[in-house]
C-alpha cells in the first residue's frame, strides 16, 4: 500500500535542526516522533512520552517515556536521546534557524548565544525512561510546542558518527512510523514503514512517496490521472473547474494562518491610530476573499484566527457588523480628524508585497477601495527574497504584506507578533506598554480561564490599534482522492501517514 | 588542427574565470540573502548561520575561498538543499538533463533536416508554404502551452503516457518531455535548412550540375553539405541550451534536471548553487562553440583555409 503524496516543493533539509518550512514539518512528523504527537484530526496526543506531571509553579515537567520505544535500527530509545537532541538544537555550532521557538527551555537563549555551556540546558535524564524539563518561566503552551519539529529526539550514535550526513538514507535512524529510503531533489522522497515503531501494527501504509510539485496546474493534471492521491494546493485560476468536477476531492478548511498588511508605526502618518483604523475599515474583505481568492480565504476580522481550542472564538473588530456605507463614512471622519481628506492633506500610501498574481490582485483591489476614501495608493512588488530581506532590514515603509502560520496552536503564537521585544517578527514595529503588560501577565497566569481572558483583552487592544491590518485568514486547500481513507481536514493541515490507508 | 584546438582551449580558461568573477560579485548585488524567507530569523541566529557558512567574511576573502575549493573541483554546499553539496545535486541532475537534451536534439536534427529537405525539394509553393507555416507555429507557440496540451492529450484523454514524473528514467516518462523540447528546435532547424538549401540550389555550380544531367539525389547531397554551415552554427548554441535543462519543461513534467536549479538558485539566493549553474552553462557554451568551429572547419574548406589549418 503506497500513498503518492504531492507537495509544493522539496524539504530543504531532513535534519530537524535545520528545517524551516511546513513541507519539512510534514515529512519530519513521519520520520520522527517527539514527546507528543498529533492524531488525524490535528489534536495533541501522547507520543514517546506516555504521561507527564507538571509542578504547581508550572516550570518543571516530568515525562515518563514509553518503555517500548525503539529506533528504526532496533536500538532502545530513552531520555538521553532527547537530552542529546535538545542540546544539539541549542548549540550555536548547529545553526538551527528555529531554535528560538524552544527558548522556553531554561537557559536555552543564553546557550544559543554562546553565553552558557550546553550542559546548563534545563533538560536532563532522571533515569533511562524519565525526562525532566525545566522552563525559563511558565509557558502554558509548552506541551503544544513539543509537537514541533524542533523537539524531536535524535539517534546519538548515528548523528555523532556521520555528523551532518546522518540524514542520508544509508545512515538515517528515525523513531517515527516511517524511515527514509530515498531522496532525490526535485523528484521524490520515499519513506518506508518502520518495523520497530511501537504502533507499527496499526500502520497500514508500506510506503509513502512525496513528490515535489511546484507547478500547481501540472499537479492537478497528475492528480486527475491518478498519479498522486493528494496535493496540498490548487491552481486558483482553475478553481471553478475544480469545484465543478472534483467536488468530492476538494477539501477547504480554515487553517491557522493570517494574511496581514503591516503599517510602519514608526513614522507619520502611520503612527496615528486613526489613520490605520480608517484604512482597515475601508476594505471589503468579502470581495477579496471570494472574488480574488476564489473562496479559498476567509475574510479576516480578528488578529488570532478562529480554531484554537484553548482560546475559543477570537475578538473581532468593532466595525465588523456595521454596513459598508456607514463604515466608509466613519473611515472618512477618522481620516479628516487626522488631517487628511477634503480641506486637509492628501494621504499617499505605498503597498509593498512579494510578487505573485494573487498578492498583486489583492493590492490592486485595496488601492481601489482606498481611493473611495480619497487615498492615493502606489504598488511595489518585488521578488520574495527581496521582500523578506526588506522586512528584516526594515528601512521606513508605509504598508507591507506579510503572513503568519502558527508554530503551535495557541493565541500567544499570534499575539506575540506585536510584542515590542519581538525584534525579528514585529513587522509594524508596534510598541505599546499596555499590550506588553497584558502579554507578560498572560505568560505568568496559571489559570487557563484567566489566561484566556487576558489574551482576549490583548487581542481587542490590537484590533483597536490596528498596527497590522488583518485582511484574510487562510484556508487549507487540499485535493484528496476519495480512495484515501483516514485523511481528516484540520486547522494544522497536518496529515500523519500512520492513520492513512488506501481503498482498492 | 591540434594547435587550433589548443589555442581555443587556452582562451576558454580566462573567459571562464572572468565569467566566474563577474557572476560572483554581481550575484551579491541582489537584495537579501540565502536565509531570508517568509519568517524572519532571530538576528543572533541569522548571524550565527552567516558565520557557519562563512558569509560574514569580507566578500573578497569569500571569493578567494570559493576559487580555492573550485580548484579542488568542489562547488560547495547548497544553501537551500542543505543536505546536499552542489556537486551531489549536479551528479544526479546533469545526466538527466543531458539524456533528455541529447534525445531532443537528435530528434530535432533528424526531423528538422528531413522537413527542411522536403520543403526545399517540393516544386510547388504548397510544400514550401506548408513547412514555412508549420515552423512558424512551432517557433511561436511557447513551451508552457505545448507541454500542458501534450499532458492533457496523451496523459489524461488517451491514458497512454504518464502526465509527469521521472520514475528513474522509464521511457514512457521521457516521451512527452523530449517531444516538448524537440518541437521548437525542429521548427527552427527545418526553416534554417530550407532557406539554406534554397539558397545553395540557386548557386551557379548547382545549376551546372543540373545542366550536366546529374541525378536529383546526387545534387541534393552536394547541396546539403554546402547548406549545413548555418545550421551547424545554430546547433551549437541550441545544444548548450537544451543539454543544460529547461526550467519550464522540468517543472511541468516534474523532471529532476538542471533547469530548475538555475531559477531556484537565483530566487532563493543560493549563492553556491547559482555559481555552480553559471559554471556549467558557461562551460557548455564554450565547449559547444569549440565543437561547432571544429565541425565547420571539417565541412567547409574555406574555413580551414582562413584559420590556417
Amino acid at each position: 500500500m503506497i500513498w503518492h503524496r504531492g507537495e509544493l516543493g522539496d524539504p530543504g533539509s531532513l535534519d530537524p535542526h535545520k528545517a524551516e518550512t511546513l513541507i519539512e514539518s510534514n515529512i519530519l512528523d513521519e520520520l520522527f516522533e517527539g514527546l507528543v504527537a498529533h492524531n488525524a484530526r490535528g489534536e495533541l496526543i501522547p507520543g514517546i512520552a506516555a504521561s507527564w506531571t507538571i509542578d504547581p509553579a508550572g516550570t518543571v515537567y516530568d515525562f515518563q517515556l514509553r518503555p517500548d520505544a525503539k529506533w528504526s535500527n532496533g536500538d532502545k530509545l530513552g531520555a538521553d536521546d532527547f537530552v542529546f537532541a535538545f542540546r544539539r538544537l541549542m548549540a550555536p555550532a548547529t545553526g538551527a534557524p528555529y531554535a528560538n521557538i524552544l527558548f522556553t527551555l531554561k537557559n536555552a537563549e543564553k546557550i544559543n548565544k554562546g553565553q552558557l555551556p550546553l550542559d546548563a540546558l534545563g533538560v536532563r535524564a532522571l533515569d533511562e525512561h524519565r525526562l525532566e524539563i525545566i522552563l525559563e518561566q511558565p509557558a502554558p503552551y509548552f506541551i503544544a510546542q513539543l509537537a514541533h519539529f524542533t523537539a524531536k529526539p535524535l539517534h546519538r550514535k548515528s548523528v555523532e558518527a556521520f555528523e551532518s550526513d546522518f540524514v542520508r538514507p544509508a545512515h538515517m535512524v528515525t523513531n517515527g512510523p516511517f524511515m527514509l529510503k530515498q531522496f532525490t531533489p526535485n523528484d521524490r522522497l520515499v519513506l518506508i514503514k518502520n518495523p520497530y515503531y511501537y504502533d507499527a501494527a496499526q500502520v497500514a501504509l508500506d510506503q509513502e512517496i512525496f513528490y515535489s510539485l511546484e507547478d500547481r496546474s501540472a499537479a492537478l493534471r497528475r492528480f486527475m490521472a491518478g498519479e498522486i492521491q493528494s496535493y496540498d494546493d490548487v491552481p486558483l485560476e482553475q478553481i471553478d473547474f475544480v469545484r465543478a468536477y472534483l467536488a468530492d476531492a476538494f477539501k477547504v478548511t480554515p487553517s491557522l494562518g493570517t494574511y496581514f498588511y503591516g503599517f510602519d508605526t514608526r513614522h507619520k502618518p502611520f503612527d496615528d491610530r486613526r489613520v490605520r483604523q480608517a484604512l482597515a475599515m475601508g476594505i471589503d474583505r468579502e470581495f477579496i476573499a471570494d472574488r480574488i481568492w476564489g473562496g479559498t480565504m476567509e475574510p479576516g476580522y480578528s488578529f488570532v484566527p478562529p480554531g484554537i481550542e484553548s482560546y475559543g472564538a477570537p475578538a473581532t473588530a468593532s466595525w465588523k457588523e456595521i454596513d459598508p456605507l456607514a463604515r466608509e463614512d466613519e473611515a472618512k471622519r477618522l481620516l479628516a480628524e487626522a488631517g487628511f481628506g477634503p480641506g486637509g492633506e492628501k494621504l499617499e500610501v505605498e503597498i509593498r508585497f512579494a510578487n505573485s498574481e494573487n498578492h498583486r490582485a489583492t493590492a490592486v483591489a485595496i488601492a481601489d477601495m482606498w481611493k473611495v476614501l480619497g487615498v492615493e495608493t502606489r504598488l511595489l512588488g518585488t521578488d520574495a527574497t527581496s521582500h523578506y530581506a526588506f522586512l528584516r532590514e526594515k528601512p521606513p515603509f508605509d504598508v507591507a504584506r506579510w503572513d503568519w502560520f502558527a508554530d503551535y496552536p495557541d493565541a500567544q503564537n499570534f499575539l506575540f507578533l506585536c510584542q515590542n521585544d519581538n525584534q525579528a517578527l514585529n513587522v509594524a514595529s508596534f510598541g505599546n506598554k499596555a499590550f506588553d503588560t497584558l502579554m507578560h501577565d498572560a505568560q505568568a497566569e496559571s489559570s487557563p480561564e484567566q489566561r484566556r481572558l487576558i489574551l482576549h483583552k490583548a487581542e481587542a487592544l490590537l484590533l483597536d490599534e490596528q498596527p497590522d491590518l488583518v485582511l484574510l485568514t487562510y484556508r487549507t486547500r487540499n485535493l484528496v482522492s476519495p480512495k484515501l481513507k483516514g485523511w481528516e481536514a484540520n486547522v494544522l493541515d497536518n496529515h500523519p501517514g500512520r492513520y492513512i490507508s488506501i481503498a482498492p | 588542427m591540434l594547435r587550433f584546438f589548443l589555442t581555443r582551449v587556452a582562451t576558454a580558461i580566462p573567459t571562464l574565470f572572468v565569467i566566474i568573477a563577474l557572476s560572483f560579485f554581481l550575484m551579491r548585488l541582489a537584495p537579501g540573502g540565502p536565509f531570508d524567507s517568509a519568517r524572519t530569523l532571530d538576528p543572533s541566529i541569522a548571524e550565527n548561520l552567516r558565520h557557519i557558512y562563512k558569509l560574514d567574511r569580507p566578500l573578497l576573502e569569500q571569493f578567494f575561498y570559493y576559487l580555492r575549493s573550485l580548484a579542488d573541483g568542489d562547488l560547495g554546499p547548497s544553501l537551500h538543499w542543505r543536505d546536499f553539496t552542489v556537486n551531489e545535486l549536479f551528479a544526479t541532475a546533469l545526466p538527466i538533463s543531458v539524456t533528455l537534451g541529447a534525445k531532443a536534439m537528435l530528434t530535432a536534427i533528424l526531423a528538422g533536416t528531413a522537413l527542411g529537405l522536403f520543403g526545399a525539394m517540393s516544386k510547388g509553393w504548397m510544400g514550401q508554404r506548408l513547412i514555412d507555416g508549420a515552423s512558424i507555429v512551432g517557433i511561436a507557440v511557447p513551451v508552457f502551452v505545448v507541454a500542458p496540451l501534450l499532458q492533457l492529450g496523451f496523459g489524461l484523454a488517451l491514458h497512454v503516457l504518464p502526465v509527469g514524473g521521472w520514475d528513474d528514467g522509464a521511457w514512457q516518462n521521457q516521451v512527452l518531455p523530449v517531444a516538448t523540447l524537440a518541437l521548437p528546435q525542429i521548427a527552427i532547424i527545418a526553416r534554417l535548412m530550407q532557406a539554406a538549401l534554397n539558397d545553395t540550389l540557386g548557386k551557379p555550380h548547382m545549376r551546372t550540375l543540373r545542366a550536366f544531367g546529374m541525378p536529383a539525389y546526387h545534387i541534393y547531397i552536394h547541396a546539403l553539405r554546402a547548406a549545413l554551415p548555418p545550421v551547424v552554427s545554430y546547433l551549437g548554441l541550441a545544444a548548450a541550451n537544451v543539454l543544460t535543462g529547461s526550467v519550464i519543461v522540468e517543472t511541468i513534467f516534474g523532471i529532476p534536471g538542471m533547469g530548475r536549479y538555475f531559477v531556484y538558485g537565483a530566487l532563493g539566493r543560493d549563492y553556491t548553487l547559482v555559481m555552480g549553474t553559471v559554471i556549467v552553462v558557461a562551460a557548455a557554451v564554450l565547449l559547444f562553440n569549440l565543437i561547432v568551429d571544429l565541425v565547420l572547419a571539417w565541412l567547409d574548406p574555406r574555413v580551414r583555409y582562413e584559420a590556417g589549418l
